[in-house]
């Protein structure tokens, strides 16, 4: 697998604090859905941001497509990484929808032609043409992150980073931008999708999950290996994700014989 | 705390030609010291309805009768008349972690006390009571409320509310954006506050937080009450299509008895397993 | 919500609505200017008010600018014309002649109010192209606007494109910070601040209650904003395409035309220096 992102040896510390993230080594592969998985406050959401090059660490290095990123190169990850943050509202820099997904095709001085085309065309992929004259307050935060994630898809990414970009929305607009996610992956198998979240419903989804606690990695697994060690995450405060507690349950009173994490397979399972 | 809803209607912008209707009439009365659980899809008209209780909007038409404190269109109250109201009631706003302001904790969490109760020179204590009571030592009296965590405080902005000991406690979204373990101890502690007496009317979009730990709920959709009762009778429904989430426990149930299988008496995943053991 | 304030811009599709916001600049610049052109003679004074406030009222119908929402905004300046008035009765314009009434020393003259009125006639009509401008103009495309029209600033090295676009992002983000303010506003009201009424300390309290969240809540939003402004490649130092294009139209001509003519006419007139109506209808003079 091609590897398109690693950070070697990094660390990071806001001002006069201890050290937000200590000596993080992570290789991101091409293609990779991954979840980086913690705590309110266990540094995920700063990790995001050095992946992103938003953040400089204070020691070690970020690698994209096997460059080293410096002071003179972040335009290399800023045309290719794009990111959702989680507050909708702090990230929408457009004065309607349309101008939106046009701010970063206008940083790339795109000419407006092909801006407008280009806008149709994603504005229509994601589901958002008819909203294209809104305005952000009269949007929900559902639409309003699927606007986010339009500006970004129209600069053709090669990674998309959510950092906690489900936590501020209903239960809807939860489903939708899920959804979303799932019609990306699967429209482009290439596109490497990061997700930071605590929500473990979600991350059960992805091929790999990273916990981070205190600001370090304690496990880099396959979901089902990561919710085995029950306790460690309950200790780190994370839950267990509903299905995995349903198996565990069914395996402890041999209901089932083998853990089954697809729903609709495991209900087939219990009725025969 | 007795709260009655009399054919009430609200209108924001009612008389320009942006008008829109956000409550139709709502009759319901909230009458035993309940948790009562007001849920609905964003829009639906939550958030107006509790600020209907409290004072900050007044009717369209019809009334809010709260605790005797009769609201319509036409009243106009004096200030020290709302004040009597909101004493009797802590209103907690989605990130109350941003309302704080004061140089310390036990400042913050004293300002609502003086507020309602200038002659009262006990504040100091209640305000500890308060902390003490969400679990924050006396450590954190004398810090600054902004050197602390998103969890520490939240429950700052809890103490606050709940130091001029309310009747009543409004919680708007307490739980959106926290982890599981966070949201846990945050619900238990309103449980626990409960439990000292005080009533609770609690706004959420999650189900499995309705299910484990309401008495009572109203379901709220296109300004209208569409249902109303105890939570496992009504999440057993199909309540999708008020675009409500069905708690994991009664999808569970529900796909099963699509398959034949029913099963009673089931709330959590242990019970489930028992249910299906006897089942075969 | 109720109340119209000065510069709130009304989401309708008028006619006006859909004329280019330089020519909508422009106009009101020229109307402004026609608006106070002086004329010789009281009459003549108030007759081309008169006319000028009848185009103006057109202008509203068209645009749906009610009369009501003007007079309201007259409400919160009428001390200011009672000063006025005041100023005018004991301090007389120039050349008054007509007394009214007179007790010893002092001359009550008919001027001193003609004055005040053609004051208060010039603010109504000057209310009233502004707020045709605003109801009828959304904020960006203001911004666009004036942006166009300090676009040759960029020659003696005015940053025109930062400004335009630190405008156009306070704009958006006005509407937020509404919202934020109104939070924090109802979770203090609920924690017994009185923020109306109770005496000046409490008020006080009240305000700071209110000032330091939203200030902190505003440093956290323009932190977010940052990060989103520098994932998105905004550099400010670079160059930038643009979406927004300003379309000027053979309307805007039109109109840009007729509004000239109109404010040509009324300042020849005025710098005719000529009471016209005496001129031309003598014998009713």
């Amino acid at each position: 697998m091609n590897e398109i992102i690693k950070l070697k040896n990094i660390s990071y510390a806001y001002s006069n604090t201890r050290d937000a993230l200590t000596d993080i080594n992570l290789t991101i592969n091409k293609g990779e859905d991954i979840s980086i998985i913690g705590h309110n406050g266990s540094g995920k959401s700063t990790l995001a941001k050095l992946i992103a090059a938003l953040l400089k660490p204070k020691s070690g290095n970020l690698y994209f497509n096997n460059v080293e990123i410096n002071n003179k190169n972040t335009n290399l990850i800023r045309d290719k990484v794009g990111m959702v943050f989680q507050n909708p509202d702090n990230q929408f820099i457009g004065i309607t929808v349309a101008d939106d997904i046009a701010f970063g095709l206008e940083n790339r001085r795109i000419p407006r032609d092909k801006m407008s085309q280009i806008i149709e065309e994603y504005s229509k992929k994601t589901g958002i043409y008819e909203l294209l004259n809104k305005e952000p307050a009269t949007l929900s935060g559902g639409q309003k992150q699927r606007v986010a994630i339009t500006g970004i898809l129209a600069m053709s990414p090669e990674v998309i980073i959510f950092d906690e970009a489900l936590a501020m929305l209903d239960p809807r607009g939860k489903n939708e931008i899920l959804k979303l996610i799932k019609d990306i992956k699967k429209n482009n198998s290439d596109i490497t999708i990061i997700r930071i979240t605590h929500d473990l419903d979600e991350a059960f989804y992805s091929d790999r999950i990273i916990v981070l606690s205190e600001g370090k990695i304690v496990n880099d697994n396959t979901p089902t290996e990561v919710f085995k060690e029950e306790d460690k995450l309950i200790k780190l405060g994370l839950d267990l994700p509903f299905i995995v507690k349903l198996n565990k349950e069914l395996l402890k009173e041999g209901l089932i014989d083998k853990a089954i994490y697809d729903f609709d397979l495991l209900i087939e399972k219990l009725c025969k | 705390m007795q709260i009655e809803f009399k054919n009430l209607y609200f209108n924001y912008n009612n008389n320009s030609e942006f008008k829109v209707t956000v409550l139709k009439n709502i009759n319901y009365l909230i009458n035993k010291n309940n948790i009562t659980a007001i849920v609905g899809k964003t829009g639906s008209g939550k958030s107006t309805l509790t600020e209907l209780i409290n004072y900050f909007l007044k009717p369209t038409s019809g009334q809010v009768i709260t605790d005797g404190f009769i609201s319509e269109n036409s009243t106009k109250l004096k200030f020290k008349v709302v004040n009597k109201l909101r004493k009797k009631i802590g209103y907690l706003f989605q990130f109350s972690e941003n309302q704080l302001f004061e140089d310390t904790v036990i400042k913050d969490v004293s300002f609502g006390v003086k507020n309602f109760y200038p002659k009262d020179d006990g504040y100091e204590q209640k305000s500890k009571e308060a902390l003490r009571l969400v679990g924050l030592d006396e450590s954190f009296d004398s810090r600054s409320p902004f050197d602390l965590s998103g969890g520490e405080k939240k429950r700052v902005a809890i103490a606050g509310v709940i130091a001029y000991k309310p009747d009543l406690l409004i919680l708007d979204e307490p739980t959106a954006g926290l982890d599981a373990q966070g949201k846990k101890e945050i619900m238990d502690l309103f449980k626990k506050i409960h439990e000292t007496g005080v009533q609770i009317i609690l706004i959420t979009h999650d189900m499995n937080v309705v299910l484990e730990y309401a008495d009572e709920m109203i379901v709220l959709d296109n300004g209208s009450i569409q249902k109303y009762g105890s939570p496992k009778e009504i999440l057993k429904e199909n309540v999708e299509k008020y675009n409500l989430e069905t708690p994991h426990i009664y999808k569970t149930i529900n796909a099963l008895k699509e398959k034949g299988i029913v099963l009673n008496n089931v709330t959590d995943i242990p019970s489930l397993v028992t249910e299906l053991k006897k089942h075969g | 919500m109720d109340k119209y304030i000065l510069g709130k811009y009304v989401p309708l599709n008028t006619f006006i609505h859909r004329l280019d916001p330089r020519m909508k600049i422009l106009s009101m610049i020229l109307l402004m200017v026609a608006i106070f052109m002086p004329f010789p003679s009281w009459t003549f004074t108030f007759v081309m008010s008169g006319f000028n406030a009848l185009i103006i009222f057109v202008l509203m119908l068209i645009s749906k600018v009610r009369l009501r929402d003007i007079i309201i905004q007259l409400r919160s300046i009428w001390f200011l014309l009672l000063v006025l008035m005041i100023i005018n009765i004991f301090l007389p314009p120039n050349g008054s002649i007509h007394i009214i009434a007179q007790s010893g020393n002092f001359k009550l003259y008919a001027e001193s109010f003609m004055q005040t009125g053609k004051v208060m006639l010039r603010l109504i009509e000057m209310f009233g192209v502004a707020m045709i401008l605003t109801a009828t103009t959304s904020p960006q495309e203001l911004t666009f606007g004036f942006g166009w029209f300090i676009k040759p600033l960029k020659k003696i090295k005015f940053p025109v494109e930062e400004v335009s676009m630190t405008v156009s992002i306070a704009l958006r983000f006005i509407p937020t910070l509404i919202e934020e303010t109104n939070r924090i506003y109802k979770a203090q009201s609920s924690r017994g601040v009185d923020f109306k009424h109770g005496n000046l300390k409490m008020k006080f309290k009240g305000l700071i209650a209110l000032i330091i969240p939203l200030f902190v809540s505003a440093f956290t939003m323009s932190d977010d904003l940052a990060f989103a402004l520098e994932a998105r490649g905004y550099n400010p130092k670079a160059e930038r395409t643009s979406y927004r294009v300003l379309k000027w139209s053979t309307k805007d001509t039109i109109w840009i035309i007729l509004i000239t003519l109109f404010a040509a006419g009324i300042i020849t007139i005025s710098a005719m220096h000529l009471d016209l109506l005496r001129h031309f209808f003598p014998k009713i003079w």
